[in-house]
């Protein structure tokens, strides 16, 4: 089964070869069609290895398969090897799958734009630069992967680059990525820099982890640090998550696709598949929780208040992706992946329905021109209902068994501070949620009479896709049913081979916590977060129904926490004023001073030497031959003199 | 015998008075006939020493000259016909293409 | 001693007329009495060479630069309208004080040199130097390649005379 793990990544490829080096002259249908089919059938192969793996005995998952080789640099060696096991088959699972139906809706959602085949070229590049991190055996192929995402991202942000704002954004999200990437290479070199000392001299994750306990304590927390500040970029937290509600001026498959279920989990699935290092440093697992639980809290309080459809979803990965941080951040690695797995389901649906909105109101994203939308549009409305469930932790939805998952993990392994950050964000969560749902769906329609017109339901292209999500957000949870509930968590069991790091002591002591728990207490901890769930949901429901007029005089009433929230902490501004300012002000310091003043001036000052003295000679060249011809009789003379000068004495 | 030393003398002069009109005058066939001057002098002071050390050498020498001024002459004769056709004098002060 | 005296003579005088001459060469405003003169310079110089007993080279000398290349430089004087050149003052610059200072004292420096030394170099065993007989031999064995190159530079400089001069090339286009 090995022989053909490079399929998965190989038919994006294709598909992105034909719609890009042929595919001028294609018809839409057909283009749509080659990218769609390419994602589909990777997703059939990673479906195939996927039941392959299952018949394999568990310790034995593990399959490589070595295309080239890659690097030899003396001693150093690494190829383009792709790798299954257990982690990176769910991950493969989740981003072929979801990617595939985005691919489908695309096609609908897309239709009429001029740069449909662009588009889709950069869709299917985006996918196989993701598989190729996902499936990657060493750092060094997930770093091609990791950095290939980023372009792709910046491509598909920037994708209407005609806009200001779009182009801007594309910028915004590359250069904060690069930030988090060069904390990434940072960490590789450090592991290559203190692995060489041993002998060892390899990339690839198998050996790394091998050699793991060579490292040394604080080496392994650098290590880790700086890997978290790559995960950071990429995953959109604190601090660096900043791009990430910009990026929603890309088309909304984009955000579907890359913002909400594949590219912003790299940094998840990059820790989680480095389990073995971080459970060697507590720090940094303690700060990956910190971080996760901060970075879920604030962005869920930021998208309390906001009006753009699309913001506050962006808003919610952040949160959500935090959570997903605080999973991996308490050592419950599982949880961590299973969270992302739901979260790609229903985070996906949620912004595929409100592109289906965007689509029906004509580019329009206030949700204050909004309202009643459920009556013109049941599919989409319908779906979005479920994924809003799903993420509010609604039991019997998927997001309800991850995300409880990760709290009460939390709490046992005694992260106190963490779990109440969560609990609060899960409230703020559904609150935000059923604030959406309620704004934009029910009430009474607010848009003007002209949009009203043409609301419409979308397509079967778009609201089939939608259809397959929403049952997978909401039955997606199952895999992982906790015991207490009556399930075997599948989920865990499935990954725990490659969680090796588990067995490491800080760690394992948590988790033989959480297995000692009575299950009354695991019942309060989950009565807990849905009671926080449904009080969300009450307080929304109270807001925007019963009465529309309460939230805008508590608004008023605390006019300057609202300003601030709504204004997203001036996180943005801080950064601008700082940093970018900072960088500009210091590179126009160089550009003035040390460029123009000291360089400029030194081949300036070069140059108009040369010029003076040429100025100078230049002089000689009277262009007279009678000026030459005294030149020639002065020479002549003077070597006549030195020769004959002797001879008259 | 006439020393040789005042044959020498004599050239020397000639010499001179070829260089001084060469680096003067500004009329191009003088300058032209002044260089021919310092030929001749030239000239002169081979024949008289190949004439003294009853060397053959030195007349050669002077054979090839006399050949090499007359290509010159020729050629050169034609340069200043050029250069009158195109500034329409042969003034030397006119032509200074090469100034830098 | 009457053949000496004679001869001393005729050498001052030949001198003095060939210094005279070339002196009044580049002194001349009109160009036709440039060349005038410097014919009687080149024929005082001829005149010198017979005294050197080199009678070919003085033959040579009168055929060529009094025959030939005087009068080429006449030709081209008439060819060409030197009035305005001839109505020209003598401009003095730094450059020309300098090198006429500079030439008279090398002048001085040259007699001195020359008349204080003796000739040093290897005394050859011709009787005579200067007649046809003698020098065409040699033309025509030990300096026969210097002798045709020397034909080959006249052809050269003939063939480029007459491409400058002429007043159309080839094609028609204007010289």
């Amino acid at each position: 089964m090995t022989s053909y793990i490079w399929l998965i990544p190989f038919f994006p490829m294709v598909g992105f070869l034909i719609n890009g080096l042929l595919g001028v002259k294609f018809k839409r249908s057909w283009i749509h069609i080659i990218a769609a089919s390419a994602i589909g059938l990777s997703f059939l192969a990673t479906l195939i290895l996927f039941f392959e793996l299952l018949k394999v005995e568990p310790a034995a998952r593990h399959f490589e398969n070595v295309i080239f080789d890659w690097i030899i640099a003396g001693k150093f060696k690494t190829q383009i090897a792709f790798m299954i096991d257990p982690l990176s088959i769910v991950m493969a699972l989740v981003v072929t799958g979801v990617s595939f139906m985005i691919h489908i809706y695309a096609g609908g959602y897309m239709h009429g734009d001029p740069g449909f085949r662009r588009f889709f070229i950069y869709l299917n590049l985006f996918v196989f630069f993701m598989l190729i991190l996902i499936l990657a055996n060493s750092f060094l192929l997930m770093f091609v992967g990791w950095e290939g995402v980023g372009l792709c991202s910046y491509l598909l942000i920037g994708f209407w680059f005609e806009k200001d704002s779009a182009a801007t954004a594309g910028k915004k999200a590359f250069v904060v990525n690069r930030i988090g990437d060069f904390g990434f290479v940072l960490g590789l070199f450090l592991i290559v820099a203190t692995l060489s000392q041993h002998g060892i001299w390899s990339l690839n994750f198998d050996v790394v982890f091998k050699h793991a306990e060579l490292l040394g304590p604080t080496t392994v927390t650098a290590i880790t640090l700086l890997l978290f500040i790559g995960a950071t970029g990429k995953s959109a937290q604190i601090p660096l998550y900043v791009w990430l509600p910009d990026a929603m001026e890309g088309p909304t498959p984009v955000s579907a696709l890359i913002h909400a279920a594949t590219m912003v989990t790299a940094g998840v699935y990059m820790i989680a598949r480095c389990n073995v290092l971080y459970s060697m440093a507590p720090v940094s697992l303690e700060v990956v929780a910190v971080v996760g639980a901060l970075t879920a809290f604030f962005s869920a309080t930021i998208a309390l208040v906001q009006n753009d459809f699309k913001r506050i979803l962006a808003y919610s990965t952040v949160s959500q992706l935090g959570y997903m941080f605080v999973g991996v951040g308490v050592g419950a690695f599982s949880a961590g992946i299973f969270h992302l797995m739901t979260h790609a389901f229903f985070k996906g649906l949620l912004f595929l329905a409100s592109g289906s909105v965007m689509h029906a109101m004509a580019g329009e994203l206030n949700i204050q021109k909004m309202g009643g939308l459920k009556k013109f549009m049941p599919v989409t409305f319908w779906v979005f209902m479920m994924a809003t469930l799903a993420i509010s932790g609604i039991p019997g939805f998927s997001g309800f068994f991850s995300k409880d998952e990760i709290l009460w993990q939390s709490f046992h392994r005694g992260h106190l501070f963490v779990w109440i950050l969560g609990t609060l964000a899960a409230g703020l969560t559904a609150f935000y949620m059923f604030r959406l749902t309620f704004v934009a769906f029910f009430g009474k329609p607010r848009m003007d009479e002209e949009a009203k017109h043409h609301l419409h339901e979308s397509p079967k292209v778009m609201t089939y896709p939608m259809i397959v999500l929403a049952i997978a957000s909401v039955v997606g949870g199952y895999v992982g049913i906790p015991p207490v509930l009556g399930g075997a968590n599948r989920f865990e069991k499935f990954l725990e081979p490659i969680m090796g790091g588990g067995a490491h002591e800080a760690v394992a002591e948590g988790a033989k916590a959480v297995a000692h728990a009575s299950a009354s207490l695991e019942f309060t901890m989950m009565a807990v977060s849905v009671i926080v769930a449904l009080i969300g949901i009450a307080v929304a429901y109270v807001f925007y129904i019963k009465n529309p007029q309460l939230p805008v005089r508590l608004a008023e009433g605390m006019r300057g926490l609202y300003t601030l929230l709504y204004n997203k902490y001036f996180v943005d501004e801080f950064y601008n004023s700082v940093f970018v300012q900072g960088t500009k002000d210091f590179a126009t310091f160089l550009w003035q001073k040390v460029d123009v003043g000291i360089i400029d001036a030194i081949v300036n000052g070069v140059a108009g030497l040369v010029e003076t003295c040429g100025g100078l000679i230049r002089r000689l060249q009277t262009g007279y031959v009678q000026t030459y011809a005294f030149s020639i009789l002065v020479g002549g003379v003077a070597v006549f003199v030195y020769f004959f000068w002797e001879s008259l004495f | 015998m006439i020393p040789v030393q005042a044959y020498f003398v004599v050239s020397a002069i000639l010499f001179i008075i070829g260089v001084i009109g060469a680096i003067t005058r500004r009329n191009a066939i003088v300058v032209f006939m002044s260089i021919e001057m310092m030929l001749n002098a030239v000239n002169l002071t081979l024949i008289a020493a190949s004439s003294y050390l009853h060397s053959i050498d030195g007349v050669m020498f002077v054979f090839f000259v006399m050949t090499v001024a007359a290509a010159e002459a020729a050629v050169g004769l034609a340069i200043f016909l050029m250069m009158y056709r195109k500034k329409d004098t042969i003034k030397l002060d006119e032509f200074n293409l090469l100034k830098g | 001693m009457a053949v000496l005296i004679a001869k001393w003579v005729i050498f001052v005088v030949t001198s003095l007329l060939a210094i005279v001459s070339s002196l009044m060469m580049i002194t001349r405003r009109n160009t036709i009495h440039s060349a005038l003169f410097m014919v009687l310079a080149f024929v005082a110089s001829a005149i010198l060479y017979l005294l050197l007993g080199c009678q070919f080279l003085a033959m040579i000398q009168i055929i060529v630069y009094a025959g030939a290349v005087m009068m080429l430089v006449i030709f081209v004087i008439m060819m060409i309208d030197l009035s305005r050149e001839e109505k020209l003052k003598m401009k003095i610059t730094k450059t020309k004080v300098a090198g006429v200072i500079i030439s008279i004292l090398f002048m001085l420096f040259l007699i001195l040199v020359m008349a204080f030394n003796s000739v040093k170099g290897k005394m050859g065993t011709l009787a005579s130097i200067g007649d046809a007989k003698t020098i065409g031999t040699l033309l025509f064995s030990r300096f026969l390649l210097p002798f045709e190159v020397a034909s080959v530079l006249l052809l050269a400089a003939m063939v480029g005379a007459v491409m400058l001069s002429k007043k159309k090339a080839f094609g028609g286009e204007d010289q």
